[in-house]
């Protein structure tokens, strides 16, 4: 008798935390779905589309212009994914991709020595990790981004930290990216306070802020498939699978905490510090939108 | 005591006076910058602040002893932004979820 | 008589350089107005926004409508909604560059009279 009580108490425990671990997610997901059905949908037939998704877009240039439809996978190119001129522009530009020097940097920088005769691998033995990062630490009870886990490796070898948002850590970062090319993006909302951090994330996304008053959201899910002048806005879906990016624009290598301080800062306001708990919170809400989505990093952009 | 009374009245009203009609208290920039101050560190600490708030915060700071005119005036559209900022947030704060894809 | 048509001519060369007087500060402002439509660092409204009747603009966006025919509406609703769209319009993307004191007064009126002028139909 006692034996059933508790057996029956472990499979209620058991049971109970599976529930307990498929809820905190649920708002997740439900967001995502929604996410990802709204740029499936809106660039199934934009031509077809074109009032309700692009109705200042002559359907003459999206006949001209515009790539469609796109499968999921496809929106891992960014603003490539969708606008023809873009893309052939970068596919000349690829033919030599300019980041092909740092990335060789990185590999350089994952292998050698620190003082301790350790290296990276030490931490990152598979160094195919990326798709799990940013990830929840439900000990720390914070996120831990990819360039912190290079830093935090780098202190428990006895090296100083490394500068956040270029240069080195870019480097070694667009290594770990490029050794995970092909792996599906994998997040997870481990418990409530992962959950806080999600919606966190999720209201600075879709919030209006800065003296412009717009959102993340209203440039990179309405907006994407416009231009902003002549620039091909990129669909926000798959933002994170080309991470960490060579721009033209900084003439090198960026991680996404670089990107996206820029992005709010591009809102008109202030610019958020890297690693910031509010811009952790952001890559995190931004990433799990794109769970499933194969990575290809590092990549080049405008 | 109904002296005292009287006489600090009279100093009260005094100074009040002074206060409303002295022309120096109104030359110094120094409480249009800790208005603007205050508005800033709300605004910073719900990091709505907008991108160029605090340079002219530090400007107006600079420009205090020196020229208290143009401090104030710099001090104000501080504190004009920093305060839109915040309304603005507490407005969208209402709205913001109606803009996900449902 | 004579003085009669001094004073005629003296008052015609009134009205007609007054006149021009006006039509040069209305150039003046359509002219200021179309800086500001143009420049990043002030409106930038052709981000977003083509616009009728102006080769002359760079490449435009495509993330607002076109701006036709804006002689049409009156110039305090062109002003309220540069100042700050979001009052009529609770959804829309337009940053309010007045409200959030991005451009001056003076600059949305100079704007105003730019989208008056140049999207006329002609």
């Amino acid at each position: 008798m006692l034996k059933r009580l508790a057996k029956i108490a472990i499979i209620s425990m058991i049971s109970g935390s599976i529930m307990f671990a498929a809820n905190f997610n649920a708002q997740a997901e439900k967001d995502r779905h929604a996410f990802v059905n709204y740029f499936l949908k809106k660039f199934k037939n934009p031509v077809k589309n074109q009032a309700k998704y692009f109705p200042y877009v002559s359907i003459k240039e999206i006949k001209k212009d515009y790539i469609y439809p796109l499968s999921f996978q496809a929106f891992q190119d960014g603003s490539l994914s969708w606008y023809k001129p873009s893309k052939e522009q970068f596919a000349e530009i690829n033919a030599f991709p300019p980041y092909e020097i740092p990335l060789d940097d990185g590999e350089a920088l994952y292998k050698k020595p620190f003082a301790n005769g350790k290296t990276y691998s030490s931490c990152f033995p598979n160094p195919a990790i990326k798709q799990n990062y940013p990830y929840y630490d439900t000990k720390k009870d914070e996120i831990i981004t990819i360039g912190i886990a290079v830093n935090e490796c780098r202190v428990k070898n006895g090296e100083k930290p490394l500068k956040y948002g270029k240069g080195d850590i870019a480097k070694v970062i667009s290594y770990l990216a490029y050794k995970s090319r092909g792996q599906k993006i994998n997040i997870k909302i481990p418990n409530a306070n992962a959950a806080k951090a999600y919606e966190a994330g999720k209201k600075l996304f879709y919030k209006q802020r800065g003296y412009l008053a717009i959102s993340c959201n209203e440039c990179h899910v309405k907006g994407a498939g416009k231009r902003l002048r002549a620039e091909a806005l990129s669909p926000a879906l798959g933002a994170t699978t080309q991470m960490p990016v060579y721009r033209i624009k900084w003439g090198g290598l960026g991680t996404l905490q670089r990107r996206l301080a820029g992005c709010v800062k591009d809102t008109g306001s202030e610019k958020p510090k890297m690693q910031s708990k509010p811009l952790k919170e952001l890559a995190y809400f931004l990433t799990y939108m794109s769970n499933g989505m194969k990575l290809f990093g590092p990549d080049t952009r405008k | 005591m109904k002296k005292l009374l009287l006489i600090s009245t009279i100093t009260v009203a005094f100074l009040a006076g002074c206060a409303m009609t002295n022309p120096y208290a109104s030359n110094s920039a120094d409480s249009a910058i800790a208005n603007a101050q205050a508005k800033y560190n709300k605004a910073h600490s719900e990091m709505v602040a907008w991108k160029n708030t605090k340079k002219i915060l530090n400007q107006a700071k600079k420009l205090a002893k020196t020229d208290p005119k143009k401090a104030t005036a710099l001090a104000n559209k501080a504190a004009y932004q920093a305060q839109t900022a915040l309304t603005q947030s507490a407005e969208f704060e209402k709205t913001w979820r109606s803009a996900m894809p449902q | 008589m004579i003085d009669a048509k001094k004073l005629l001519a003296v008052a015609l060369m009134g009205v007609i350089s007054a006149s021009t007087v006006y039509a040069t500060s209305n150039d003046a402002l359509v002219k200021e107005g179309r800086k500001v439509f143009v420049t990043k660092k002030l409106g930038n409204c052709l981000a977003c926004h083509a616009v009728q009747g102006d080769p002359s603009i760079p490449q435009t966006g495509d993330i607002g409508p076109k701006l036709v025919n804006l002689n049409t509406y009156p110039k305090e609703y062109l002003f309220d909604k540069i100042w700050d769209p979001n009052k009529t319009n609770k959804n829309t993307l337009m940053p309010p560059m007045g409200r959030s004191h991005k451009i001056t007064k003076h600059q949305i009126d100079a704007l105003v009279a730019y989208l008056q002028e140049i999207t006329k139909a002609k």
